[in-house]
């Protein structure tokens, strides 16, 4: 990228000296004075009344500070508004194996868990519903009977747009099948940990391995019934999320009303089973699809039958439930689209966010029936996708707002890269290449909570010796976004990165951002943090004007491009949030190297003389910056998901080898193309590639995670297979440029959108070496040496 | 699950005349103990209360037992404490015994491979998709026998007393070819000392798996010097790395001084309860195809193979044949 | 139907705990430790070294590795009480002072560390092999790695940060036994 200093340039992240020296903490790393140590019961049963907690042997023990039980807690939360069905800890019911049913705290933990075993509970077992068919008929005792159904359904979702039914009876190509996903899970490798101090007040600091520290404050008040200036959320360095950690979660209610209870600090942490029972991941699937293609129109339309089995609550489930439809109008044009969506609970541990959340199973299917329809067409299956995909600056069947896509040259030069003419079809018997696309949102538009507020805002403030702090809500998960945010001000500002501070994820030092999901982070929390430094800089050319004795610069008020007020918004300013594209600081203006000089004479102050001049009057230098999404979509139910002010686009090309013997596939080359607009740090998006390679691959061959009678039976790394560095293929990158005016200095996401096709990719590979379709995933040895011998067979 | 330890003292006898006399009094005192090597299979069933032991006899202090070497009538001697990362490192053993190098650096993981030793890979618990879980997931499901309980999850119908009482499954990936080289254990109890081969020591059962006595411990393991003879071993996993063998199958050939087979060896790990062996003759003039397919058709017939692993059974039974060609390929037959 | 937990806890004399002594990264450490104290709890609860990181507690993901007498071992898996007299090196006493090991370097330059979770067990096992083998091939530097999960990376970064330290090591750049 020309004419920058920091944006684009490959940039190690700001702590990850603290990281590779084992000093930076994580929330268990974290000492807190003389803490209590505390332990979950969890319920051995999927499906049970509870009769009776006796905890009378259990508080007799020496040692044993504090026990709560389900009785403790009055209120159920959920991160989102519309299903907050879950409790802290199982009233008189538990639903899923696992369900934290009493807690103990203890001066050691030791102790603790040997207060667990004196806690008796009388349970009463009830049937379980353990099969998402099942769920859908009706049954005596619903799981949440507030719902006033007679059986399991959790949401339905119906959407129609368009006419695919005529579009299908003008299709030379239709194809259907029938697909099956299972369940799996984030993994990320630091288990969920949870610390609470109580001051002499009764004041909480929670230290929480979280993604939504925002969320989880307002739900702790919630759910302990206290006010929430009493909370303060900061999330220490997080290991890993994934969407994993993206709900408040239960234990960390259990351990802040044991520090209220015992007036206690109080240390938390989970096993790695604990990790695997709590879940959370991507719903388990059947769905049955069926597409109809045209040479000459492109995709006639799609029908969709979804059908997700939820566990035991909601998560964001009604979420996942629409993205399972919608995010079906991408990256391909098409007008004619239905889908039927329905979620279900049942009686396991309950599936939520996980990384490309919702768009990953359905996108799966839709691109082998791509790939089918195109073979039967005869049309080459990356021509083929490229004609079809979204132009820039248009608006889907749903009216999501397609603004820059840069994929057409992307996937044109993947082709070129991967020598995809001179392989496909041509490849020996065994070896094959692929094609898959996707896409993914950048930000959901819309708040889960409803209010005015913008989705994040960052103060920024510089201090006498010049140092520049960021502080902001957001919450790096490994990801980088620290590094983001710094860059965003050292560019702006013209300083270097060490001469950036962050102050994060502390809900009372730093200003809201919603959170580390939906692949917002980056769009949102990167253009409050550019937008607080343009402040920031107005504020050091005033001062150097001063000092140059020039007339201060006319900062003229960019006009919002035309969608930006669509539809009426009700709160008066929001133009104060847009300040214009990038990079016109409109100021005349040069920030660099330390100094501040001004274009029009060549005359310059150092940065330095221009921070004490600014500080001369207000004594503070301070400035924030906010984001939030232009007015978006339609007015009907349902309008608002999936919405989202920028879409990312992928595509992998991928190439295999299939031991026809042994049904094994060993993915040898991913090239990839993805369209994140502006590569803010490289490295960083390279990262996140390869891990959504990592990950996907995870799901397309491996991962699953296995149930026997509602237990997790591989609630470990051992047995939960994610790929070791041998199976990781080698990774291309084709550089995938485009021009995204409403990102900060023109970028959208890279961390989720990446992840669903490369599964898609990985099948149509396989179809090429081998020549089977497989609708089952994980696409595991033993099938694919199935499919392959019934192939031969017929 | 709680993880922390406690409930065992601990005892790190130095030097072999100590173990003996420890092994000697907790048996006299009839306490409850377990020997550790590396613990790399012992700790974890500590920790998911697998194991209770009241006494934790550590054998790292014991360096008799660790070390190789090749005795004058051309023996190869590992004590049963050498790590399996030395055994795969070694020259003599690459040298003598290469494919026991590979099968060790089959093992776990890197690390894994730098504590675990000889002794207990040959010793590694049998494993089971049911047993190998922690206590909350035992309660769901009923304790089975290999936990005191009274039920089989994998086989229903099992009654206690009847053998095989459990099917939890052999996991060892150096104990098949230990069994091509015919190599013999050399066992500890008390003063004294016995030898087994290995093909005599393995029972057909998950619980009463060997006939390792109370208090004996193996001190060394001898490979005889064959020959003549070499052995491959490959195994099925899903990844390269960590993974039990799903199946393993070792594969040998012994041949005449003119490079013609005598004879065809295989032994399995991962299937049964127990290892499999066997050795098949090529007579004079045989067709060596016809001696594959019986030995395939043999090994494929060894054990009822049950649904304990990732792969289905079905799939782990078809790749033995295919696992026993592609090691006659990589052995030039 | 009643249930408690089936793990019931045994009594045990008072005087199963004692103080031991490690050396850890070339200081001798004293403090309590019980029989079942693992060297990882040691480290992090005792010590308050909390570089090495528990991930599974199990030997199943290799965040907890450390270099017992040089070699990486998981800390979860071993009894404190079992390595007494070895000398321990965890990612704390890797670097030299603020000078990291090439490796840790690589790591940092290369964008190998994402959440940093697994990053302490990536170098441990990292510095063992450098130590050993100097100019490592692919496969032994996947072997390395394959021996830590990581599930944020994908691993190709971290295989690059091993390959610019071999070259960064052939190039007589830092000393792979910084210490
Ligand atoms: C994540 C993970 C992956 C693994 N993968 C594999 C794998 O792929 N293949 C495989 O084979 N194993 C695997 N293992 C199991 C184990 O690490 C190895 O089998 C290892 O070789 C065991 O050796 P050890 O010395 O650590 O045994 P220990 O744990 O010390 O002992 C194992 C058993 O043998 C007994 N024992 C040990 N030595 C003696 C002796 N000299 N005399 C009498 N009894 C003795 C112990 O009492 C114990 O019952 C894995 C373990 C883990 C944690
Ligand atoms: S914590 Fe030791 S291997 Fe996972
Ligand atoms: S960087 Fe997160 S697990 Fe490796």
């Amino acid at each position: 990228m020309s004419g920058y200093n920091i944006v684009g340039k490959p940039t190690p992240q700001i702590d990850s000296r603290d990281k590779v020296m084992g000093r930076a903490r994580f929330t268990d790393d974290i000492p807190l004075h003389n803490p209590l140590h505390a332990a979950i019961l969890r319920s051995p049963f999927a499906s049970a009344r509870i009769l009776k907690v006796d905890t009378s042997r259990a508080a007799a023990l020496p040692g044993v500070r504090g026990i709560v039980t389900g009785a403790d807690f009055r209120r159920t939360f959920g991160v989102l508004v519309i299903s907050k069905d879950e409790p802290a800890m199982a009233g008189n019911r538990v639903r899923y194996i696992g369900e934290p049913v009493a807690a103990v705290a203890a001066e050691t933990a030791e102790i603790a868990a040997a207060a667990l075993a004196l806690i008796e509970v009388s349970y009463e077992p009830t049937e379980a519903c353990l099969d998402p068919r099942v769920a859908l008929k009706p049954v005596a005792e619903p799981l949440h009977p507030g719902l006033g159904r007679d059986n399991n359904l959790h949401k339905r979702v119906e959407q129609c747009y368009g006419d695919p039914d005529a579009g299908f009876a003008a299709s030379p190509v239709v194809v259907e099948k029938r697909f099956s996903f299972a369940s799996v899970t984030h993994a990320f490798t630091e288990p969920h940990a949870t610390q609470v101090a109580i001051d002499g007040r009764g004041n909480l600091t929670v230290y929480s391995a979280t993604q939504v520290p925002h969320y989880l404050h307002m739900a702790m008040a919630e759910v302990l019934e206290i006010p929430e200036h009493r909370i303060r959320v900061i999330k220490p360095h997080l290991g890993g999320g994934f969407g994993g950690k993206s709900d408040p979660f239960p234990h960390e209610m259990i351990a802040a009303r044991l520090a209220l209870q015992t007036n206690r600090n109080i240390r938390l942490r989970f096993s790695r089973e604990e990790v695997f029972i709590s879940h959370h991941g991507r719903h388990p699937t059947t769905l049955t699809m069926k597409l109809g293609y045209d040479p000459q129109q492109g995709i006639t339309g799609i029908d969709a039958d979804i059908l997700i089995d939820g566990g035991a609550y909601g998560s964001f489930g009604v979420v996942t439930t629409y993205y399972n439809g919608v995010l079906l109008q991408g990256p391909y044009r098409i007008e004619n689209l239905r889908f039927r969506s329905r979620r279900v609970y049942t009686n396991k541990p309950m599936c939520g966010a996980m990384r490309g959340h919702g768009g990953v199973n359905p996108r799966f299917a839709a691109e082998v029936l791509l790939d089918m329809a195109l073979v039967q067409a005869g049309v080459d299956p990356c021509q083929g996708r490229i004609d079809m995909i979204h132009r820039p600056n248009t608006l889907t069947a749903s009216e999501f707002r397609i603004t820059s896509v840069g994929l057409k040259a992307g996937l044109e030069e993947a082709m070129r890269r991967s020598g995809w003419n001179e392989k496909y079809g041509k490849l020996p018997y065994g070896k094959g290449i692929g094609v898959a696309c996707g896409f993914y949102i950048s930000g959901s538009a819309a708040h889960i909570h409803r209010n005015d507020r913008p989705s994040s805002t960052v103060r920024l403030t510089i201090e006498f010796d010049g140092m520049v702090t960021v502080y902001s809500g957001a919450a790096d998960i490994g990801q980088g976004i620290d590094t983001i945010l710094a860059m965003m001000a050292a560019e702006v500002l013209g300083v270097g990165l060490d001469q950036v501070k962050v102050v994060v994820a502390d809900t009372q030092l730093t200003p809201v951002d919603l959170g580390s999901y939906s692949s917002r982070v980056t769009f949102m929390a990167g253009n409050a943090s550019r937008n607080a430094a343009i402040r920031m800089r107005r504020l050091l050319v005033a001062a150097a004007c001063q000092l140059l004795e020039l007339p201060p610069p006319a900062w003229e008020k960019p006009e919002p491009p035309a969608d930006y007020f669509r539809q009426g918004r009700r709160s008066p300013d929001y133009s104060s949030d847009y300040l214009g594209p990038n990079p016109d600081y409109n100021d005349g203006f040069r920030l660099a190297n330390g100094q501040v000089t001004h274009l029009g004479s060549g005359r310059s102050v150092p940065y330095l003389d221009a921070v004490r001049r600014a500080l001369d009057g207000p004594g503070i230098l301070q400035t924030h910056g906010t984001y939030r999404s232009p007015k978006l979509g339609g007015n009907y139910k349902g309008a608002a998901a999936g919405l989202s002010p920028t879409y990312s686009f992928t595509a992998f090309i991928v190439e295999v080898t299939v031991d026809p013997e042994t049904g094994f596939v060993k993915v040898d080359k991913a090239t990839c193309a993805h369209d994140c607009g502006t590569m803010l740090n490289p490295l960083a998006v390279r990262g996140q590639i390869e891990g959504c390679i990592h990950m996907g691959l995870g799901q397309a061959l491996m991962e699953e995670i296995v149930h026997y009678d509602g237990a997790v039976q591989n609630a470990g790394f051992l047995e939960y297979k994610i790929p070791s560095a041998f199976e990781q293929p080698e990774v291309d990158l084709v550089p995938t440029p485009s021009d995204e005016t409403e990102g900060p200095f023109g970028a959208k996401e890279a961390g989720e959108g990446p992840l669903a096709p490369i599964i898609p990719a990985i099948a149509n590979a396989i179809h090429d070496a081998v020549g089977i379709r497989l609708t089952e995933v994980p696409m595991r040895p033993d099938r694919v040496l199935a499919a392959i011998r019934k192939a031969g067979a017929a | 699950m709680n993880t922390q330890l406690s409930g065992f003292e601990f005892e790190r006898p130095a030097g072999l005349p100590a173990l003996r006399a420890l092994l000697t009094r907790l048996g006299r005192e009839q306490r409850r103990f377990a020997v550790a090597a590396g613990g790399t299979d012992l700790m974890p069933q500590l920790k998911q209360r697998l194991v209770a032991p009241e006494v934790l006899v550590s054998l790292n202090g014991v360096g008799e037992l660790a070390g190789i070497a090749v005795q004058d009538d051309g023996t190869l001697r590992i004590g049963a404490l050498t790590r399996l990362a030395d055994l795969v490192d070694s020259t003599l053993v690459r040298q003598h015994q290469p494919a026991l190098a590979a099968a060790a650096g089959r093992v776990a993981s890197p690390q894994i491979r730098n504590r675990a030793t000889l002794g207990g890979n040959l010793l590694v618990n049998n494993r089971c998709i049911y047993v190998n879980q922690s206590p909350l997931n035992r309660t769901v499901h009923a304790p089975c026998f290999k936990v005191d309980g009274d039920v089989c999850h994998i086989v229903k119908s099992a009654v206690r007393g009847q053998l095989p009482q459990c099917q939890a499954r052999f996991v060892s990936d150096t104990a098949p070819v230990l069994l091509l080289l015919e190599a013999r254990l050399v066992l500890l109890r008390g003063r004294g000392e016995r030898r087994v081969p290995l093909r005599r020591f393995y029972r057909n059962d998950g619980m009463e798996r060997n006939v390792l006595r109370p208090g004996e411990v193996i001190g060394w393991i001898e490979i005889p010097p064959a020959t003549g003879l070499q052995v491959d071993y490959d195994k099925l996993a899903v990844r390269n790395a960590l993974d039990f063998p799903s199946l393993g199958v070792a594969v040998g050939v012994r041949r005449d001084a003119a490079g013609q087979p005598l004879e065809l060896s295989v032994a399995l790990t991962g299937l049964g309860t127990h290892p499999g062996c066997w050795r098949h003759a090529i007579a004079d003039g045989a067709s060596l195809s016809k001696v594959v397919a019986k030995a395939c058709a043999r090994a494929g017939k060894f054990a009822t193979t049950y649904q304990q692993d990732f792969f289905p059974r079905d799939y782990r039974k078809k790749m033995i044949g295919v696992f026993i060609h592609r090691s006659l390929r990589r052995l030039g037959v | 139907m009643n249930t408690s937990n089936p793990a019931q806890p045994r009594e045990h004399g008072v005087n199963d705990a004692r103080v031991l002594a490690l050396r850890v990264n070339g200081v001798l450490q004293q403090a309590i430790a019980k029989p079942g104290t693992t060297l990882l709890e040691f480290l992090r609860e005792e010590l308050g070294l909390t570089g090495s990181k528990r991930g599974c507690d199990l030997g199943e993901c290799g965040c907890c590795s450390v270099l017992v007498d040089g070699r990486p071992m998981l800390a979860c898996l071993l009894l404190a009480a079992d390595v007494e007299g070895s000398e321990i090196r965890t990612i704390e006493g890797i670097a030299d002072g603020e000078v990291l090991h090439p490796l840790q370097q690589a790591m940092v330059d290369e964008g190998a560390i994402q959440c940093g979770f697994c990053t302490p067990g990536m170098v441990i096992n990292g510095v063992h092999l450098f130590e050993r083998t100097p100019t490592p091939t692919r496969d032994e530097i996947r072997t390395c790695i394959s021996a830590t999960v990581c599930r944020c990376t994908g691993y190709n970064r971290i295989e690059q940060a091993f390959v610019t330290t071999a070259a960064t090591l052939a190039a007589g750049g830092g000393k792979a036994g910084a210490q």
